[in-house]
């Protein structure tokens, strides 16, 4: 679905990504993590179109991205940004509205069904109460829903989502994920930056870590998700236990207060935080 | 209220200002004939009023300076709305990037060579097509400052109109320098007026002014997704650098069209649109609507305030009257938002 072959891509004179491949088919749900800078927003907007790809090949259901027009690219791919800029009070539905652009001629305008796919992915999205409030009266939790909103209402196969849980409470960060979970168990494909280790655990059976603007682990996230591999990927001692209810790994980072303490922790016991106390 | 129905109230003042304005002027004319011989162009009255100058007066005189003083607000105001738009900068005004100083600078270079009066348009005199020609360039210049740095971001444009915003404005302190003679004209230019215009100088604007508003029209979607910011804009498949590029020269075509007729006007582009986005929200079709039909009544009846003010039968240049009224009501506008907002 998604097939990328040596990207390189940067912003002025540097490069950011140095040469990442990976193959995402669909129904997966895919988290890209890695240490800040590690090129995780940069590949998103390369896979989106925003930055022009320097060097290498994205296909998108086999063709190349760069002889796609942009609004064909968006038939096929929604992308959720990691902040968006609100200079005017737009209503929330005229920002839903927008998923439905790609698909508008250029003489023509939004139809009812247009309105309806949109109020439809408000539904879905929780937000329906919110389609006359303006963008500058709901909270982050809200707006980033209508984002969201927005993205399906593009009905694409392929989701894109920038730290969608970024500056989130729990009870938004796990409303905002089990739309993404639902969305991807109906077969599309969710490609998510997550800076939470453990949130990605959760959610994502596929793990990509980049470091440096480089792909260093690829894998289901069983067999990437150790404490060996997050220790090194991340520069600092991390253990892994397990989440009580999933029994996804889960990844502990250790304060140095607690580093000389004796560990019980093999990694799969269900008490593996070595907390002092 | 609905948004048609407000429509229909604007609509319906725009319409009532066009006949009322007609009333105002130095000749002291009695309604009723006024009426009659407005009545007689829509084919309501008959066409006999015994003495034809007073139609020459109402029709050629008042009518068109009417006319113009709408179409000029209704076209600064547009302007405005999608400055503000796509530069994403509530501060923008349809002379952020320069392209009015461009035409001041044109209008100041005919009227220091004594051009200003030489005949090439019908009636009307070289000034603006010399400030028209001033306002394609310093847009020309700002987009090619623009190219050179890179993408046509808004920062960059911003920057490049207040570049050469700064540079023309001093070539035209120089222009007044050199010759004190010509102080006077240029400096009644700038500040704006409706004073002498007449049919011809609409028919110069029309097409630059109808040109623009079609294109706006057509890319006022892409306005609201603009206002997002270009990478959001990207994600949604449009292609941000080039509509921004083209709706630029659309609304920098109504700018200069208005300036060149009517000089530099200020504070209508920057607060009907302010006004309009306080009562119906930010989306931009019904914005652009609504502060032409908003920008032209202001317009018009600030126009009737400056020949009229003054008692001794002077005028006032109208750009005076807008800033007088303007700033104030701006800082009204700013203080309500923050009460709004809580603070």
């Amino acid at each position: 679905m998604i097939r990328i072959e040596n990207l390189c891509c940067g912003y002025g004179g540097t490069d950011v990504l140095h040469g990442v491949s990976a193959n995402m088919g669909p129904g997966e749900m895919v988290g890209i993590l890695g240490p800040n800078g590690s090129g995780k927003t940069t590949l998103l907007l390369a896979l989106a179109g925003v930055l022009p790809i320097r060097d290498g090949q994205v296909r998108i259901q086999g063709e190349d991205v760069k002889g796609i027009p942009p609004k064909a690219v968006a038939w096929r791919m929604a992308s959720v940004p990691q902040k968006a800029e609100t200079t005017f009070p737009l209503q929330c539905f005229s920002v839903v509205l927008m998923g439905r652009y790609p698909y508008l001629s250029f003489f023509g305008g939004y139809t009812q069904s247009d309105r309806e796919i949109a109020g439809a992915a408000m539904r879905r999205t929780g937000i329906h109460a919110l389609a006359e409030r303006s963008l500058d009266a709901v909270s982050g939790g809200e707006f980033q829903r209508v984002l969201i909103a927005r993205a399906f209402a593009q009905e694409t196969d392929i989701l894109l989502l920038d730290e969608p849980a970024a500056s989130l409470d729990p009870a938004g960060v796990v409303r905002v994920f089990d739309l993404l979970k639902d969305r991807n168990k109906e077969g599309a494909l969710v490609l998510c930056a997550v800076h939470d280790l453990n949130l990605a655990a959760v959610y994502c059976d596929r793990l990509i870590f980049l470091k440096n603007g480089r792909v260093v682990e690829d894998g289901p996230t069983e067999e990437v998700f150790n404490a060996r591999n997050l220790s090194q990927i991340y520069d600092t001692d991390i253990r892994v236990s397990r989440h009580p209810l999933s029994c996804a790994p889960q990844a502990h980072f250790v304060p140095r207060h607690c580093a000389s303490l004796p560990s019980d922790a093999s990694g799969d016991s269900g008490r593996g935080d070595t907390r002092s106390g | 209220m609905s948004r048609t129905f407000l429509f229909f109230i604007l609509a319906g003042l725009s319409a009532a200002s066009l006949g009322l304005g007609c009333l105002f002027g130095p000749m002291d004319i009695p309604a009723s004939k006024v009426f009659d011989i407005l009545g007689s162009v829509i084919g309501v009255s008959g066409g006999d009023f015994g003495e034809p100058t007073l139609s020459v007066v109402v029709l050629d005189i008042r009518l068109s300076r009417v006319c113009l003083s709408w179409l000029v607000g209704a076209a600064l105001a547009v302007s405005g709305a999608v400055f503000q738009g796509i530069l994403q900068n509530p501060l923008a005004d349809p002379f952020t990037i320069g392209v009015s100083t461009g035409a001041a600078f044109g209008a100041s270079l005919a009227i220091f060579f004594g051009l200003a009066g030489m005949p090439v348009w019908f009636g009307m005199g070289f000034l603006p097509l010399a400030a028209m020609l001033g306002a394609f360039g310093a847009l020309l210049a700002v987009i090619s400052l623009g190219k050179i740095a890179g993408t046509l971001r808004r920062e960059t444009l911003v920057l490049a109109g207040i570049v050469v915003a700064t540079f023309l404005s001093a070539l035209i302190a120089l222009l007044k320098s050199l010759d004190e003679e010509s102080v006077t004209g240029i400096v009644f230019w700038v500040m704006g007026s409706f004073q002498g215009r007449s049919w011809d100088h609409i028919l110069f604007a029309a097409p630059y002014l109808l040109a623009g508003a079609v294109v706006i029209w057509l890319y006022s979607r892409e306005i609201d997704i603009l206002s997002m910011g270009d990478a959001q804009a990207r994600m949604l498949g449009v292609n941000a650098d080039q509509v921004r590029l083209v709706l630029l020269v659309a609304a920098s075509l109504i700018t200069g069209a208005a300036v060149s007729v009517a000089g530099v006007i200020g504070f209508v582009g920057l607060v009907v649109p302010h006004l309009v986005r306080m009562v119906l929200g930010a989306e931009h079709r019904p914005l652009l609507v609504f502060s032409a039909l908003l920008g032209g009544i202001v317009l018009l009846w600030s126009d009737v305030l400056a020949r009229t003010i003054l008692s001794g039968g002077e005028e006032l240049p109208v750009g005076v009257i807008t800033a007088l009224v303007g700033g104030p009501f701006f800082c009204l506008l700013l203080r309500r938002k923050s009460k709004d907002m809580g603070l």
